[in-house]
């Protein structure tokens, strides 16, 4: 089941990922290499793009597992 | 043991740097390796060495699927319901995204140990030429490669498992519990990736395998 990224989430992640440096790289496999705003741009489509729902996903599980 | 070290792309020739550092421990350990480096890491390359050399440690670096393990320019290498059995009754250790999903799980090695979501790499852009200095990759790529590098030293799957479980959190609680020595991009970028990493490392099989 995919469970649907709200805006707020998409909103969050997007400020987290403003702290990348221009010159940072991210790798997500075949999804490919990608600079900062390329992610950014993953995750504002997270609910039809599988790599930018997963970087939401990373976030948000991180966040949690900080409360824990 | 037999290592695959694609160099097609970014992500595999940062891969295979930091996995050569597994020959050296494997050496020293008397262990003897098959590297199958750049344009050798192909499925026939591959096919041949396991078939006439018979390694009881596999070691994958590449990129993959929920069924496939790739080398060289993302050809497969194994691939679930074609040849699969080239890993019947081997350790098998890989760095390739989903693979231990499905391909792990239903193989019949002895035991695998990989990730069965995405594998994150996060680099530092002015150090792609030299992926041994880039330090910002440190974390993901010492954690995920502390568990080969123990199987080498002889230690069994589980307890190669849980040393690289163990580095991925020494990681964590570097970069958490030390915030003020750190910038914002490590503390919102870097700690996600590694934490969902260490989530997605799993081990079917045997723990108690060794070589």
């Amino acid at each position: 089941m995919i469970i649907m990224v709200t805006k707020d989430e998409i909103e969050l992640v997007v400020a987290r990922l403003r702290a990348m440096p221009d010159n940072a790289l991210v790798s997500a496999g075949f999804g490919g290499v990608m600079n900062r705003e390329q992610l950014i741009e993953h995750v504002k489509n997270a609910n039809k793009d599988e790599v930018g729902r997963k970087v939401v996903e990373a976030h948000l599980n991180y966040i949690r597992s900080c409360g824990k | 043991m037999l290592i695959t070290l694609p160099d097609s792309d970014l992500t595999t020739s940062y891969l295979s740097a930091w996995s050569e550092e597994i020959i050296t421990i494997a050496e020293k350990n008397g262990i003897k390796s098959i590297p199958l480096r750049g344009h050798r890491a192909t499925q026939s390359h591959v096919d041949k060495t396991i078939r006439s050399k018979n390694p009881s440690f596999l070691v994958f670096n590449g990129h993959g699927s929920d069924t496939s393990i790739c080398g060289q320019n993302d050809k497969p290498l194994i691939t679930l319901g074609e040849n699969e059995n080239l890993l019947d009754s081997k350790i098998v250790h890989a760095v390739s995204c989903n693979s231990a999903k499905k391909l792990g799980k239903e193989c019949k090695a002895k035991v695998f140990v990989g990730y069965d979501s995405i594998f994150w790499l996060y680099m530092d852009g002015n150090k792609t030429s030299k992926p041994l200095k880039d330090m910002k990759v440190k974390p993901i790529l010492e954690s995920a490669l502390e568990a080969p590098k123990q199987i080498v030293k002889r230690k069994t799957a589980g307890e190669a498992y849980e040393k690289s479980q163990e580095k991925y959190q020494k990681h964590i609680n570097e970069l958490t519990l030390s915030s003020s020595k750190h910038t914002a991009e490590e503390l919102q970028v870097i700690l996600p990736f590694l934490h969902w990493n260490k989530n997605c490392q799993i081990l079917h099989g045997d723990p108690s395998a060794r070589i």
